[in-house]
Order: C-alpha cells, then structure tokens, then sequence
C-alpha cells in the first residue's frame, strides 16, 4: 500500500519501479526485491525512482549497498528520478555523483547494456 | 396467731372472795369480844396487810393488762409495714420502759453475720453508749457471748440477777466493763427470733437495778419475739417474691432488648441507626445523661469515638478520640472489664475525667464489647448525679456492649468488602476503558467517564477512539444494559469486538450487524444501545451508525445539529439491518456523543437534552476537557447522578489551530507523521515544492527517533507545528532518552536536515530530547496563502 515494487526485464536489463513512499518501514521491501534480482543473476540493474513520492536515509542506505553488491558482481545500477526533491536529496548527499542517475528509463537500459556483464547466467 | 392461755385472771378472782371474808369475820369478833383489842389490834395489822396484798393483786392485774396491751401493740406495728428492719426498731422501742430498761433488736444476715438494727434506752442519752458499745465491742465469735449463744441454740435465755463480778467476767477490758455497767445491766432476757424453724436473730431485753426478770417475763418476751419473727419473714417472703418478679420483669426486658437488638443489627446497615438503637435500648436497662461508643483500632492504638449521644464537652475536643493510652477506655480494652467511675470531680486519673467533669458528668460506666475474646472497643454512659453507677448498672450493660460490638464488626466486614468491591470496579473500569485517547493531527478527542455517584460502580457504559491503520479515526460510544461486573465484561468484549472490526475495514452497519449476531448467541444474552463512527480527520468526512442511541450532537458555528440515526438497539432481534450515515464535519466543530445517563439526570430525558443544549451553547469555544466537565456539572445541576455517564467529544480543529499529536515511535508511524506534516504546511500556505522539503526533514527527525525502537525501545514521538510571525516551527519529541543512532549511514539524514530547513536545533532536555526544524516564508507566501484563506 504504501509502496508498490514492479519488476520487469528491459533489453535484458531489469528494471524495478518503485511507486510510493520508501522509509524505514517500507525500504526493506525495496532491499528483498534487489536481492531477490541479484540472486538471480541480474548485475545489471535500473531502479526507477519516478513514481516515489518520497524517499528518506534508510532508502539511500538500501540502493547504496545494492550498488555495491551489484558492482562486486560486475554489473552496476542506476537510478531514475527527475523529481526535484528527490534530485536534491541525492545531491544534498552526493549519491548524485555515485549512482549513474537518469532522468528517463530508456536512458537508463541503455546505458545499462554497455556495463561490463549484462544478462542472467544461462 | 394464738395467745397463750394464762392463768393470772383466776388467781385475781380467788383473792378478792378471800379479802371479803375476811373482813366481815373481824367485824363480828370486835362486837363480841372487846378485851381482846390486841387481838383486834393484831387483826387490823393484818388487815392492811391484806389491802396492801389487794394492792399488789390488782398492781399484778394492771402490768397483765399493760403487757397484754403492749402485745396487741407490737402486733400493730408488726403488721403494719413490711419494712420490718423499722419495724424492729419500733419494737425495741416499744419493749421500753414497759418490759426492759433498754433493748437491743440484732439480725442474722445472709453471710451470718450480726447486725443491729434496733436500740431503745429508757435514758435516751444512753442510746449512743449502747451504740459506742456495740462499736467497740462488737459481738465476737465467743461461745460465752449470750446473744451468739441464743443464735446458735435457738433457745432463749433468762439471767435473773447480773451481779459486777459477771459484768467484769464478760467485760473484755476496763472501758468495757465501765460502759456495760453505766449502761446499767442487772437482768436480762435474751430470745431468739425464729420463723419456720430459721433463726433471724434475736432481741435483748434488758433490766436496770430496779428490774428482776422472771419466767413470766420469759413467757412474755418469747410471746413478743415470736410475733417479731414471723412479721420478718412474711416480710423476707414478700421481699423474695417481689425481687423474683422483679427479676423477671429485667430478664424479660434484657431479653425483649436483646431479641430488639440481634433482629435491628441483622438488618442493619448504616452504623450511626445502629447506635440510636442501641442506646435507646441500653435506655430501658440503665439511666444515663450520655452515652457514646468507642472503637479500638488496634494498628494505631488510637480510639475512635463514631457515636455519642447527650451534653457535649464544654471545651473541645467534642469527640473523645486518640491515644487509648491514659483513658478509663483504653483500660478497660486493656484488661477486659467494666470501669465505673463514681465521681468525676474527686477522681481525675485520665484527661477525660476532667472534661467529663466540666460537661457535668460526674459519673460514669465503660464496658468492654468483646466479640470473639477480643475488645474492639466500648459502650461507655455517664450520669449527673456521682456515685450513680454500681456494678449491677456495668453488668446489666454487658449484654448490649457485646451486641453491639458484634454488630459493629460485622458491619465494618460488610462496609470493608463493599469498599474493596468498590475499589475492584473502579480499577476493573479503569481497566476496562481506554488508558489514553490517541492523539491525532487535526482532532482533538476528549472522554469522561463519570460512574454513578455515590458507589462507583462497575457500569455498562464506554468509550473508545482508535487511529485505524487507513488513518481514520475510529470513534465509539456505547452503554450495555445492566450495572455490575457482568455489564462491564460484556461492554468490553464489545468494545474489542467493534476494534477488531473496525480495523479490518468494515464500515459502522457492518461492525453493527455483527456486533448484533455476537450478543444474541451469547449463553446470556444481553443488550446496548452504541453508536459508532470512523472520521477522516484530514477532511472531516464521518461514516456513523447508531442503534437505539441518544442522538449525537454537533456544535457548530451557527448552532446545535443532531446527527440521527434509525437503528434499534442490539441484541434484541437477528433480522434487524443496520445502516452506515455520512455526515461532513467542518473544522471547528464539535461533536458531542454521550450514554444516556447524562441526560436521564432528572428522569425527564427531555430536561435533560434541554440542559444539555444549554451547556453545549455555554461552552461554545472552551477548550474539550474543561467543556466536558462542565457539560457534566451543568445538566446535573447537583441531582443525584443515578447511571453511569460516558462522554466522547471529538473536535475538528480549525486549520488555523496549531498541529499536535503523539504517535507511538513505529516505523509504520512515520508516514503518519509526515503525512500530517505535509498537510499543515500546504494549509499555512507553503508551495509544494517547500512542502516536500518540509516533508524531507520531518521525516528523516522522525526517522531518528524511531530508529530507537529498532534498539528494542518504546516510546513515543511526539510532533507540534505552529505559525508564529510567517515561520513554521515543527518540532518533535522522543519521549525515550536520545542516543545517537550511529548506524548506517545516519550521517545523511543529518545532512538531509540541514540541507532542508531553514535551521535545525537539537535541544535535549529532562524529558526527552526536541528536534526543532524551521522555515520561515517569504513574503510573496504569505501574501499568497493568505489570499487563499479569505
């Protein structure tokens, strides 16, 4: 309810929208659904931030360690928002100069497919 | 009573036919013979003789007759009062100077022992030496003491001559025997009083120097003393049936009181009609001018005086209570025993004499009331008159002291148990109704709970208000049928029940319905009128429902509307339908739901709404708690409260009205937070995009506190917002003690504070630690959101 995560492979590059509002008690769902992505062999990942309404420390903190996790596994993630307070709140932080950021999904998936290590182990 | 026989008229018969004779004789032998002259001479010699012989004959008759007549008289005396102890002083007088020079009348008492109780001296002067006597030298358990002798015998005894030397044998010193013979004793009688063969005693009849007693003395004293005797003992007998009567006639009366008391105090439930009783039953036993009850209470050792009846004290204290030690009470709770005190004013070993004494009570009876071995305090009655009381007066009480102290404790039992049932329902109340309202943004939600003055008892009667999970306001009223334990059970299951519903979502006509089929397949059905409503506080709308309830009220700006609703009450009949009403309620409205006992104050629910009405109107614009009690107060206007009253009263704040609210320090809570947040900034005019700035940081504060209750910590959070001179402060609370949260990257939200307020300032402090967050709008806001308000 307070937060709707939806998983699709784009080009080979997947893709979860997050609708709704991420904080401490809704973060976590956002955590499971990227590990559930990671563990299934997608390294190559774009989180798509434009329908969140809201987004606070514990968020950052979930995206952060995915990325990392997902660059330990030869891939990357990227984030999408062109929200002005969320783009403040990756700026205020400097995650801003972290995250590959994009202000549109189809940006995203194709910088995506240039990453190193692109599709699900077969 | 037969006289005796005498002899005494024939012997005055014969001597007079002999003195005739005799004289005729000399007549003729003087004619015949003169020359015997001398023998004439000789003869009229003896004629004197003979005359003086008449004079002693018709001397002797006369003393018959004296003594016949003193006879009729003591039978006089005798028969004329039954107070024979006076009598035998008559008596005794009578006795002298006819048959004794003086006379001693002593009687056997009870025990044996002697007591005089008449004296007669033909020298009046003489009485008070037969009294110094009979003092000084009382009679001893001597065998040889005559009087002992005649009791012991019954036999009487006659000492014609008492010489010195017997007085100087009988005298026990020199002053004795100097007293004994200036009394004058030189003959005495001694005759035992004997009735159907018991001794009562004896009288002495005793003879001065010109006296010589002689058997018919003997004869004429023991006549005396046997008409004495049984005069005693028909008075002994009158006296013995009259005290048997009269003992009766108490022992019926103790009784009848007794009976009085046991079926009063068995009924009885208020301790100060048991008192009046009491003591007007003590009043039919023993007299007194004041009476009062103490109680002991053994923790303190202090005494409690709940009763007294009579003159108070002059000087106060007017109730003798405190210390038990050093009063005539505490002693004799103490040692288990009557007290009587004869005077006040002589004795004044404890304080109370004297105050007492001033209050004109000179004497006085405390008696133990001893229920089961143990003196838990004491009957206590006093008199004006000192000297009043006896023992008989403490005995006479004792039963009613000890009925009484069995009534007193059984009713302290009965008052002890309903103050701890009492107590009972107040805390299972408490239990049973919401410890604390939640506090909400945009409402203000107020209840009183009044129970039924004077006992407060276990009622039927809640409210409640619950934050939904979809962020309405669950609110209900309710009143289940009945009083006591029973009532309060149903009315909290009920109130979970319609939780429970509520939080799953249903709407007012759903929790209704089942609600309804709950209580009807209860083993023991009952029934209650609720009503029901869940608000959207951000927007005031209200979805309610009703079932045989007061209508609920609402004061607005323009004057009182009632919020109606059809349905019956519940728990009467499984077809009945329930059905949802919506209301709007505009910010600054009140919302006024109540259980009926409010308005049944006067047993005219009409006057009783009216009142209400009134109060509504006076109260317009104060804030809830105050309203509500004043509300209360008005529409009972000091009428006896006869039912439990519930008041739920639900403001919806104006939007220009600081944000307050408390919220458990959840993670799901959060959103509340910010959600709140976010629509006081947008209404006090900030632009959206400032909005979510605002949001921002709230929400990474809040996120601080919470983030205690992941450490395992309860708290609350705890956020006010307000207005004041175009900047907007938000601060929030941690009810918990602020540890610095130094995990995963906290940094940031730090940092996300700072970049978006205006400013941010930690203040700890005693209860907690304030985050204070500021932003201050331009002056094109203000202007802009002000044009929005108008």
């Amino acid at each position: 309810m307070e937060v709707q995560l939806q998983r699709r492979i784009v080009n080979g590059v997947a893709v979860l929208d997050v609708a709704g509002e991420l904080d401490i008690y809704t973060s976590p769902k956002l955590k499971t659904a990227i590990q559930d992505l990671i563990s299934e062999g997608h390294a190559r990942l774009v989180v798509n931030l434009l329908k969140t309404t809201y987004l606070d420390s514990t968020a950052l903190s979930v995206l952060t360690a995915a990325l990392k996790q997902a660059r330990e596994n030869g891939g990357d993630l990227a984030v999408v928002y062109n929200q002005p307070q969320i783009e403040k709140i990756f700026s205020i932080t400097g995650l801003h100069d972290v995250f590959p950021v994009f202000h549109a999904e189809g940006d995203a998936v194709n910088a995506a497919r240039s990453w190193a290590k692109g599709s699900p182990k077969a | 009573m037969t006289e005796r026989k005498r002899n005494v008229p024939s012997r005055t018969t014969l001597a007079r036919r002999r003195a005739s004779k005799t004289a005729s004789r000399t007549e003729r032998k003087l004619r015949m013979v003169t020359e015997r002259a001398r023998k004439a001479e000789a003869g009229h010699r003896r004629a004197v003789a003979l005359t003086e012989m008449l004079d002693r004959a018709l001397a002797k008759e006369e003393e018959a007759v004296r003594r016949l007549a003193l006879l009729a008289e003591a039978s006089r005396i005798l028969a004329a009062s039954l107070e024979y102890e006076a009598t035998l002083a008559s008596i005794a007088r009578l006795a002298v100077p006819t048959i004794a020079d003086w006379c001693i009348v002593d009687l056997l008492d009870d025990q044996g022992a002697i007591r005089q109780v008449g004296i007669a001296h033909s020298d009046p002067s003489k009485e008070s030496l037969v009294r110094e006597l009979r003092l000084r030298y009382p009679p001893t358990p001597n065998p040889q003491h005559v009087i002992l002798r005649v009791l012991r015998s019954g036999q009487a005894e006659l000492t014609p001559e008492v010489t010195e030397a017997d007085l100087r044998d009988r005298a026990r010193d020199e002053v004795h025997f100097n007293l004994l013979r200036s009394l004058g004793i030189h003959s005495h009688i001694v005759v035992p009083l004997i009735a159907r063969g018991r001794t009562l005693g004896a009288i002495s009849f005793i003879g001065g120097p010109s006296r010589r007693y002689s058997a018919a003395d003997l004869a004429l004293a023991e006549e005396l003393a046997a008409r004495a005797a049984v005069a005693i003992d028909n008075a002994h007998l009158l006296a013995a049936e009259r005290q048997a009567r009269d003992e009766t006639e108490a022992a019926l009366r103790r009784v009848n009181a007794t009976n009085r008391l046991i079926a009063m105090a068995a009924g009885a439930l208020d301790l100060s009609h048991v008192f009046d009783e009491f003591s007007e039953v003590l009043r039919t036993l023993v007299p007194f001018v004041r009476v009062t009850v103490s109680l002991y209470n053994p923790e303190s050792e202090t005494l409690t005086m709940p009763y007294f009846k009579g003159p108070r004290l002059t000087a106060p204290p007017e109730r003798l209570e405190g210390p038990k030690a050093d009063t005539a009470r505490g002693w004799v709770i103490d040692l288990g025993q009557a007290f009587i005190r004869d005077d006040t004013v002589q004795s004044q070993q404890f304080a109370e004499d004297a105050l007492l004494a001033e209050a004109g009570i000179r004497s006085y009876v405390v008696v133990p009331m001893t229920v089961g071995g143990r003196v838990i305090g004491t009957l206590n009655f006093g008199h004006d008159v000192p000297g009043f009381y006896t023992a008989e007066h403490a005995q006479l009480s004792q039963p009613i002291a000890d009925q009484l102290g069995l009534t007193v404790s059984r009713l302290e039992l009965f008052e002890q148990t309903k103050r701890k049932a009492r107590e009972l329902s107040v805390t299972l109340q408490r239990a049973l109704l919401p410890a604390e309202l939640p506090r909400v943004p945009f409402v203000a939600i107020t209840a009183l709970y009044q129970a039924a003055d004077p006992e407060a008892r276990v009622g039927g009667d809640w409210y409640d208000a619950l934050l939904l999970p979809d962020d309405r306001l669950l609110i209900s009223i309710g009143d289940v049928a009945g009083h006591g334990i029973a009532a309060a059970a149903a009315m909290a299951q009920v109130r979970y029940l319609v939780r429970a519903l509520a939080i799953e979502g249903r709407r007012p006509a759903d929790v209704m319905a089942a609600v309804n089929h709950y209580l009807l397949q209860l083993p023991e059905p009952t029934n209650l009128s609720m009503w029901l409503a869940t608000l959207d506080p951000t927007t005031g709308e209200l979805i309610y429902g009703g079932a045989g309830h007061p209508p609920v009220l609402v004061q607005g700006t323009d004057g009182i509307r009632e919020l109606t609703s059809q349905s019956p009450p519940i728990g009467f009949s499984s077809s009945v339908t329930y059905q949802d009403d919506r209301a709007q309620l505009a910010s600054g409205e009140r919302l006024i739901a109540y259980t009926d006992g409010l308005i049944e104050v006067t047993r005219d629910p009409i006057e009783g709404e009216r009142r209400l009405r009134d109060a509504i109107a006076a109260t317009l614009g104060q804030p809830g708690d105050r309203a509500a009690r004043t509300l209360v107060t008005d529409v009972l206007r000091g009428d006896r409260q006869e039912d439990d009253i519930a008041l739920l009263m639900l403001d919806v704040l104006p939007s220009s009205a600081p944000l307050s609210f408390a919220l458990r320090a959840a993670p799901e809570n959060l959103r509340r937070v910010r959600h709140a947040v976010r629509i006081y900034a947008e209404r006090v005019g900030f632009p959206p995009r400032r909005v979510e700035e605002i949001v921002a940081a709230v929400g990474e504060a809040a996120l601080n506190i919470v983030e205690h209750a992941y450490r395992g910590e309860t708290g609350e959070v705890a956020v006010d917002a307000r207005v004041r001179d175009s900047t907007l402060t938000v601060s929030l609370r941690d009810t918990g003690e602020w540890r610095p949260v130094q995990e995963r990257g906290r940094g940031r939200g730090r940092r996300l504070m700072e970049g978006f307020a205006d400013s941010v300032e930690t203040v700890a402090g005693p209860a907690g630690t304030k985050v204070e967050l500021r932003w201050t709008l331009t002056e094109k806001e203000t202007a802009k959101a002000e044009s929005t308000r108008q």
